[in-house]
């Protein structure tokens, strides 16, 4: 079975470890529990009749992912950068944090994920998704599990190119 | 023990190695923390990170540390922090990877409360943040909106203090002068009253249209037309009107048009001819002797042109600290300026609303006593190329019987007694219902209705009158005091609107252009009688060459017009037209004399052919009355039938 380390990258309380929570154990909890260093979840996919292995790495998000241990990124085959439609602090350098991580982890492919979609209604989503300089790939919500799935599936595809 | 064994055990209690290699074999273990040494198959299987790293191993370099501080890992199901060194080494002779673990779950788990309680709050601050800044612009934005009302306000109240002033100076006039029409002895000075009325009562319809054109732009609710309009025609006529006033003053008015200024030009003509008769009327009143000038020029930028106009005048000028005021409402140069030359004080600022509104702009240079010179400059579109020349559908006007529907007894009585005196008969009703009775039992060419009326208003009768079969119809103008806003509705049911107080001169317009196709024309020889002095042989000699001579011209003209031959055309339709006046074919000899003057100038004509066909019927109508007539002339030999 082909086995593949994800990094799951985003300041703090964007939801990371919801997201995985919700694609690895189909579960949501309102509760705010913070994340510390790493915690490593493992999730079997199939795509398109390959078995893949997902090594998903949570790592506690920062203010910045500069104070993110470098060694953290060693050997990743794919990202997921997360951050909180919510929250606007959570996006507004998110060029920079984006090239500081393609710096580490070059050449692999990264998914740019807004969460939370379900707390902000369409007008405000698409507000937010104009002002921003890139191009989001999934508006997720952790709670409801709107676009999880299909969100880490597409970067399992990704991940077998 | 001593303290050296102390310290080894404690750290020793606390930390595993692992030996292993590429394959996840595991070479040896201390099995300190957990049971790995004896665990079946590939290591890798029971430890997650260690299998996220496979493809790693290989890469590092041999004896570099690699340090992961703070991993959560469960291990024989106990969860714990680990902080994890990677490092690639010699053992054995051999490459093996080393897997330092060390605990500090404790640690860890204090650590965790205190960032949780950290981040916790920092997110927090942003919510408050967040809404700090929301709090922040809406206060701004109920302070501009305040500041807007505020100013609206201070508008309205300025406004309505200065117009009820304005309105009220006429108003007083008018109310003394009809106070003084009741007196009998007075009698001798009714015209002189009665003119001084007329003017006050203009004055008056002047300064409310004034306040209504302040008031749209104030509300942003005046709207600009993009029409074609002919540039010369509209600056002739502009200053046409001005001709008799110039001349009273013994000024000398004129306007030049630069050559390279296309002369159709597409934009709001009527707005520009308020804005010349402004400026124009202005200079007339400030100038008492000298000239009054119009130049316009301009030039083009990407398809659109800008026109640049210049007032001049040599009139009494403004001081320059007065030039920044007069374009303000209710401003004018002097105090004493409209009690010696009347005016509201407000065109200039309209003007200047008017120019700027259209993407325009305006100034003005004076000179106390030298006179006055305003710029402004507005751009157009290009216009629509000279319009052909429709000669077919000359239009002859046949209006005899006309309803009135007005509520209004005053109103009712002024356009009764305006159509009567123009020699129409007229009927007046007082509302919607009256009028569907009185058309279903009269024939009526025109309907006047007025816009609100009880029982049924204008718009509620005319949807009536249009949608029926009988009377679909039947010519509407509607009356009203106040802005319509179902235009398109009108135009589409061709309904005319007349504003009010009504204007003699746009009803008189507005009929003007009622219209009916024209008929065969009925021959008439008043003309021959009167340049004959009633020779009957003149006459009869004159209208057999019409006879014998006009089809066979036709025949001629159509030959022309086939094969494109314009200036034999033109020849011959001047040659034959005379005939056409000797026998009182008016409509057709006008349509001929057009048609020769457009061909001379080399414009297009519309469906010439149709014009000839329509000609040669009309010639051969006449000729059938002349024979059925005689007309006593004892024509005889007569070649065409």
């Amino acid at each position: 079975m082909i086995s593949k380390k994800v990094v799951l990258i985003g300041k703090y309380g964007v939801g990371k470890t919801s997201l995985i929570q919700q694609f690895v154990h189909q579960r949501f909890s309102e509760k705010y529990l913070t994340t510390i260093g790493v915690k490593i979840d493992k999730k079997t996919v199939n795509i398109d009749g390959t078995e893949l292995n997902m090594l998903i790495w949570d790592i506690a998000g920062e203010s910045t992912n500069t104070k993110i241990p470098k060694s953290y990124h060693l050997g990743a085959h794919g990202a997921i950068y997360v951050f909180d439609l919510t929250r606007p602090s959570t996006y507004e350098n998110i060029v920079s944090e984006l090239n500081n991580l393609k710096k580490l982890i070059s050449n692999v492919p990264i998914q740019l994920v807004g969460n939370k979609s379900d707390l902000l209604d369409e007008k405000n989503i698409h507000q937010i998704i104009n002002s921003l300089p890139l191009e989001i790939s999934f508006l997720t919500s952790a709670k409801t599990g709107k676009n999880v799935e299909s969100m880490f599936s597409a970067l399992g595809k990704a991940l077998l190119k | 023990m001593t303290l050296k064994e102390i310290k080894h055990q404690y750290i020793q209690s606390k930390s595993q190695f692992i030996l292993f290699d590429d394959q996840g074999k595991c070479l040896d273990s201390c099995d300190t923390l957990f049971q790995i040494s004896k665990l079946e198959g590939s290591i890798f299987s029971h430890i997650p990170f260690l299998e996220s790293m496979v493809e790693a191993f290989p890469t590092l370099p041999l004896d570099e540390e690699f340090d992961f501080p703070c991993i959560n890992l469960t291990l024989n199901g106990i969860e714990g922090y680990y902080d994890i060194i990677l490092k690639r080494i010699t053992y054995e002779n051999d490459i093996a990877n080393l897997c330092i673990l060390q605990d500090f779950t404790h640690h860890y788990e204090h650590l965790i409360v205190l960032q949780q309680e950290r981040n916790e709050s920092a997110i927090k601050s942003e919510f408050l943040e967040i809404r700090e800044r929301v709090l922040s612009l809406e206060k701004d934005l109920l302070t501009f909106q305040n500041e807007e009302l505020k100013r609206i306000q201070e508008f309205k109240t300025t406004f309505f203090a200065q117009i009820s002033h304005e309105l009220r100076t006429p108003l007083n006039g008018i109310v003394g002068l009809v106070h003084l029409l009741g007196f009998p002895y007075n009698n001798t000075k009714k015209e002189e009253y009665l003119q001084a009325l007329s003017a006050t009562s203009q004055h008056l319809v002047a300064i409310v249209n004034n306040i209504l054109d302040l008031s749209k732009i104030e509300s942003g609710k005046l709207q600009f037309e993009a029409v074609d309009f002919n540039l010369p025609d509209l600056v002739k006529d502009v200053c046409q009107s001005f001709v008799f006033s110039a001349q009273e003053k013994n000024i000398l008015l004129g306007h030049e048009i630069a050559e390279h200024i296309p002369s159709h030009l597409k934009g709001d003509e009527t707005k520009l001819k308020q804005v010349l008769f402004n400026l124009l009327g202005n200079a007339l009143k400030f100038t008492d002797n000298g000239t009054v000038t119009l130049s316009i020029t301009g030039q083009e930028n990407e398809g659109k042109w800008m026109l640049h106009f210049i007032v001049k005048d040599s009139g009494i000028g403004i001081e320059q600290d007065k030039l920044e005021k007069i374009f303000q409402p209710f401003e004018q140069a002097e105090k004493n300026t409209s009690r010696l030359y009347g005016g509201t004080g407000l065109g200039l600022s309209i003007v200047k609303q008017l120019i700027e509104l259209q993407h325009g702009n305006i100034h003005i240079n004076s000179q106390k006593g030298l006179g006055t010179e305003i710029h402004f400059s507005i751009p157009y579109d290009l216009g629509k190329h000279e319009e052909s020349i429709d000669l077919m559908h000359e239009k002859k006007y046949f209006l005899n019987h006309v309803l009135v529907a007005e509520d209004d007894l005053l109103s009712q009585k002024i356009v009764k007694e305006l159509l009567q005196n123009w020699g129409y008969k007229v009927d007046v009703v007082a509302d919607g219902r009256d009028v569907l009775e009185k058309i279903k039992h009269s024939t009526y060419d025109l309907l006047i209705i007025d816009h609100q009326m009880p029982v049924l208003n204008g718009m509620e009768t005319i949807k009536i009158i249009r949608e029926s079969e009988y009377f679909n119809k039947l010519p509407i103008f509607l009356l009203s005091g106040q802005d319509i806003n179902n235009k398109i509705l009108l135009t589409d049911w061709q309904v005319e609107i007349l504003r009010k107080p009504l204007n003699p001169d746009d009803l008189n317009k507005l009929i003007g252009k009622l219209s009916e196709p024209a008929d065969f024309e009925v021959v008439n020889l008043k003309y021959l009688e009167t340049i004959t002095q009633n020779n009957k042989i003149i006459i009869k000699e004159l209208v057999e060459i019409f006879i014998n001579k006009v089809p066979v011209e036709l025949e001629e003209m159509g030959e022309a017009l086939k094969k494109q031959e314009r200036e034999k055309l033109r020849l011959l339709i001047h040659k034959t037209k005379p005939n056409y006046k000797y026998v009182g074919l008016n409509q057709a000899f006008s349509a001929l004399e057009k048609w020769e003057g457009a061909i001379e100038k080399d414009l297009p004509v519309n469906n010439e052919t149709e014009l000839l066909q329509t000609i040669t019927k009309t010639v051969k109508a006449a000729i059938a009355q002349l024979y059925s007539k005689n007309l006593n002339l004892g024509i005889k030999e007569l070649k065409h039938t």
